[in-house]
């Protein structure tokens, strides 16, 4: 069940989300568990020990709450840590937080394909909840301040049927 | 010529089905998009009607078996070509349908992931091998290259012999 916090408590735990979201991103590693472990330490647990996507997805999968995307998002807009993503056996996996605000339209953003020598436009298809994603790949999904949404690192409704939200137990 | 004892002719006819097994089971192919060629009006009658838009970019890929015979065919829309037929430097990203592969007389056995040989944004190059004296591989490693947050990946895909389909490894 989602907790439920007095009006003025969401809002300032609102703010503190996005300042959290915001800081991690300016950092500018480009490194999506970096980015990530910046805000689970200045919102949930200042100790928290630095994990690699792939390592932090397990850690979740046996230590957090798993959450459906629509309870991710109202407890991000309660100012709670929503962290989702993916594990890629033999590869590097990618995480992101949900960012706090209303729900936006995936895609509208271009990205070049070389062969045809074309600037392909991903057009919208459905809302989703905002993220912070980076990321030190070419993919223009992947990189958001609460400007893309989840869906968008993964780029395709294939892709993002496998990411996963945890938040940390209470 | 001295005629062959019943025996020594047995042996013979068991190298022989060893050795065409074993070329078999070594034999793989790998896919190149220069040798695919445009679909056949009969082959185009074979894909569904979500084909209908990418029929005239529609590519059909011979995979040759051990006896360099055609055993199988991959059916794919070619982005390349639907993309570059879309006027200006920019176009819509669309969903395109994914490969299909078909037996020679036009038997539908399985759908690969993505169109072949890419999708844009990815790219997917396919091998098939494991004939095992069968006349269709029994198997389809998929190396896609994707530079999304799925990630670069390699995947494969197994002949059922109950169903006659090609299905995702450990499904």
């Amino acid at each position: 069940m989602t907790p439920t916090m007095a009006p003025e408590a969401t809002t300032t735990a609102t703010a503190a989300l996005k300042k959290a979201c915001d800081e991690a991103y300016l950092k500018g590693t480009g490194s999506c568990s970096n980015a990530v472990w910046e805000v689970i330490k200045s919102m949930s647990n200042a100790q928290e020990p630095y994990r690699v996507a792939n390592v932090l997805m397990d850690h979740m999968s046996a230590n957090w709450k798993t959450v459906e995307l629509e309870e991710g998002y109202n407890l991000a807009n309660q100012g709670i840590v929503v962290v989702g993503g993916t594990k890629v056996e033999q590869g590097n996996g990618h995480v992101i937080v949900i960012y706090p605000g209303a729900k936006k339209l995936n895609g509208g953003y271009m990205y070049f394909y070389k062969k045809g020598n074309k600037d392909l436009m991903l057009n919208g298809t459905k809302l989703y909840p905002l993220c912070l994603s980076t990321s030190m790949g070419k993919w223009p999904g992947a990189n958001s301040n609460g400007d893309k949404t989840v869906w968008d690192p993964w780029g395709s409704d294939k892709g993002f049927e496998g990411v996963k939200f945890f938040t940390p137990k209470a | 010529m001295a005629a062959m004892a019943p025996q020594h002719k047995i042996f013979a006819i068991l190298i022989a089905l060893a050795f065409t097994f074993n070329a078999g089971a070594q034999h793989s192919f790998k896919v190149n998009a220069s040798q695919c060629r445009a679909a056949t009006p009969e082959e185009l009658k074979w894909l569904p009607a979500e084909w209908t838009p990418f029929r005239i970019f529609t590519r059909a890929c011979p995979v040759l078996g051990p006896g360099r015979r055609t055993d199988l065919l991959l059916i794919s829309p070619s982005a390349e070509k639907f993309y570059k037929s879309q006027p200006g430097t920019q176009a819509n990203a669309v969903k395109l349908p994914a490969a299909r592969l078909y037996l020679p007389g036009g038997r539908f056995c399985g759908t690969l992931p993505y169109a072949f040989p890419d999708d844009p944004p990815v790219e997917m190059s396919v091998r098939f091998s494991e004939w095992r004296g069968g006349s269709v591989p029994t198997k389809i490693d998929l190396e896609i290259s994707d530079p999304t947050a799925s990630g670069n990946r390699r995947t494969a895909m197994v002949w059922d012999p109950v169903t006659r389909m090609y299905q995702e490894k450990n499904k």
